[in-house]
């Protein structure tokens, strides 16, 4: 919590640059500020596996910064409600949420990255693109959003942001690297929204 | 030819997933393969200090994928330790939940992980070898295959609150009772859902009787059966006593699941972090055992409720009444338990008690000590904990299904890896196949995390003097 209050300080005390950035909008939507995209951003990962959590760490922000109201209560606090933009968290993508997904026309993806992503903060579109997982349940967003286009006929347009981990042991803190990679992703999430009228 | 080694494993180092080794002989041949499960107890640790009460809603973020599970082993140890059952309505509640759970896991099993090699094919092309192809070979059914797990998630999220963590078990009982309303609603999806299972299991037998030659070289093992059965040894995934039975299917044990520490030993492998548990008197490796579906179906005498029964009896047949012993079978025997558990569901929700407000036992008799035992999706599970009168934790114990289904997982992939890959170039179709012999266990190897960039899986041909010779990636 401490750092998501440094992080609104430092919101009043820097200006951001404004990020161009083609979301595949139809022009007469977002930017007129009549007529906003739907956005749904989900946070997933476990809170409790340190870095792993950085997407429950990012709602919490966001909730901050956009000045909802947090319970304490994890999972409750970020369901999606018909608010823009509406906040999710769960431990790990599932294939309903393809139903829901469906009713949006942006769609954030937040979770860690490790080594594999060379980038310390990946910015990424994503096409819906099923990519089986080899032993377990484990869900891609890219897999989720081909099940929306699948069985609802609906290709929102996605953004995965990931932010490098460091540390994945029992503890609900983040790294201090992570944390600080958090930011520099806060720092473009709100950017977007602003540019596009969400808040 | 020099020896050779092929090696499957994740390509960053986070916790929670498995790696295979295949050695090659000098002429080719699968000498062994191995399956290495990264396990991770540290969450034992991170409980100690906590209290008890804490531990329903602790224990779920294990995991993503049977939370519920982990949810009622710990309330059910929590009973245990606290010394207070829960009065009946509240029982019949917390098994309804786990009937949502077992319909929901069991349903995205079969339909997501296991239909597209049964539906489209091994060694169909893997681009479409997925859900998504699926759908777009029968839409219909894949509509049904969402809307079934939809039912399993919605009978959670109507009871617990919530479809992910849910917090509705607690020591002593649950802390919320279920409406005429709630009741109905779930009703209303049971018919579909049964009839969404019954399509499943006309796919798997239809399946199955075009592969019998697959089903019989693929992994067919010979261990002893474990799981919880009722009193006149029914399949039983909510509470009663362990039962373990040998090869022949005769029984060996039939205990309180609190008394699991005589029966049960573990087993240290130096190529594995996850021990090997087996059944103490026989010894390792005489003593091996399988749980989850396979296991609790060979396990139990027959099934009390019609429809599932019915197919329990085929089962019985297929080995002429002795154990199943086929690794790809776990997949009709785990749609056989998701008709079961809807056909619970249908029992549960026409029980008088079910409606009952009558759903906490607030009298306790400490004893600082206590077992929750509960068939999860993939295997029995234990939660043991002991606390101090405070009700802080001191120690908990925690042996989970993928632990009990180690040797199984490990056999099936050594068996298939040495049946189905001929030479030292590994084709997809055999890679898949000795993927489809840990999928077969639906094991939890998602427990701990999640990440962009941990699930390619890199497949490595390397001889005896270190030369890489083939590498084959995992593309998610």
């Amino acid at each position: 919590m401490r750092k998501a209050i440094s992080f609104k300080q430092s919101l009043v005390a820097v200006s951001f640059p404004l990020f161009h950035f083609d979301c595949h909008l139809s022009p007469d939507r977002g930017r007129d500020g009549l007529n906003p995209p739907r956005v749904l951003i989900i946070g997933y990962g476990n809170p409790d596996r340190q870095d792993d959590g950085v997407g429950y760490q990012a709602l919490v922000r966001l909730a901050i910064a956009l000045e909802r109201p947090l319970s304490g209560a994890i999972y409750e606090d970020f369901q999606p409600e018909g608010r823009n933009p509406d906040l999710w968290f769960d431990l790990q993508l599932k294939p309903e949420m393809a139903e829901e997904i469906s009713q949006y026309d942006q769609v954030f993806f937040i979770d860690a990255h490790t080594g594999a992503v060379p980038d310390d903060v990946n910015w990424k579109e994503l096409s819906p693109i099923f990519q089986t997982s080899p032993l377990t349940h484990h869900l891609t967003p890219e897999s989720t959003l081909s099940l929306c286009e699948t069985l609802y006929g609906k290709k929102p347009s996605a953004i995965l942001i990931s932010i490098r981990g460091y540390e994945f042991g029992f503890s609900s803190a983040l790294s201090e690297k992570t944390a600080d990679y958090l930011s520099q992703a806060m720092t473009r999430i709100l950017s977007w929204l602003d540019n596009h009228y969400i808040r | 030819m020099v020896a050779q080694k092929i090696t499957i494993e994740p390509v960053t180092r986070i916790e929670g997933h498995a790696k295979v080794t295949i050695r090659l002989d000098e002429s080719g041949k699968v000498e062994h393969a191995y399956l290495h499960v990264n396990e991770f107890r540290g969450f034992e640790k991170f409980c100690e200090g906590r209290m008890v009460f804490e531990m329903p809603l602790i224990t779920p973020r294990i995991c993503g994928i049977c939370p519920v599970s982990h949810h009622l082993a710990a309330a059910k140890a929590a009973d245990d330790l606290y010394g207070s059952p829960p009065p009946r309505p509240a029982a019949l509640l917390r098994e309804l939940m786990h009937m949502g759970q077992i319909i929901q896991s069991h349903g995205m099993h079969f339909f997501e992980l296991a239909g597209p090699d049964l539906l489209l094919g091994f060694d169909s092309d893997p681009k479409t070898r997925n859900v998504v192809g699926i759908i777009q070979a029968n839409p219909e059914l894949a509509v049904k295959a969402v809307n079934l797990r939809k039912f399993g998630q919605e009978i959670i999220s109507t009871l617990g609150g919530r479809r992910i963590h849910p917090s509705f078990a607690i020591p002593g009982g649950v802390n919320k009772a279920l409406t005429n309303a709630d009741r109905d609603s779930i009703m209303a999806g049971l018919d579909d859902s049964i009839k969404t299972i019954q399509i499943g299991i006309s796919v798997m037998k239809d399946w199955a009787q075009r592969n019998a030659e697959d089903i019989a070289k693929f992994a067919p093992l010979k261990s002893g059966y474990f799981g919880l059965v009722t009193p006149n040894n029914s399949l039983e995934l909510y509470d009663g006593d362990v039962r373990l039975v040998d090869v022949n299917g005769d029984q060996l044990e039939k205990f309180d699941g609190r008394d699991y520490l005589d029966y049960i030993a573990e087993h240290v492998e130096s190529w594995s972090y996850l021990k090997f548990p087996y059944y103490k008197k026989l010894g390792w490796p005489q003593g091996v055992y399988r749980v989850g579906p396979l296991g609790r179906l060979n396990t139990s005498d027959q099934i009390d409720t019609p429809l599932a029964n019915k197919e329990h009896k085929i089962w019985k047949s297929l080995n002429n009444g002795r154990p199943v012993e086929n690794t790809l079978y776990y997949h009709y025997a785990r749609l056989v338990e998701a008709l079961f558990a809807a056909e619970r569901v249908g029992i549960l929700l026409g029980d008088p008690d079910i409606l009952s407000t009558d759903i906490l036992n607030t009298r306790q008799d400490f004893k600082g000590e206590g077992v929750g035992v509960i068939e999860a999706p993939r295997g029995t599970l234990f939660h043991h904990y002991w606390a101090k009168e405070n009700g802080q934790l001191e120690r908990v114990n925690l042996i989970v299904a993928t632990g009990h289904n180690n040797w199984a997982m490990s056999s099936a992939v050594d068996s298939v890896a040495k049946t189905y890959i001929t030479g030292p170039q590994i084709t997809e179709g055999m890679l898949n196949r000795v993927e489809a012999a840990v999928r077969a266990h639906d094991p939890c190897l998602s427990c701990s995390t999640h990440a962009v960039g941990k699930m390619p899986m890199i497949v490595e041909m390397i001889d005896a003097e270190g030369h890489l010779l083939q590498t084959i990636s995992r593309g998610s």
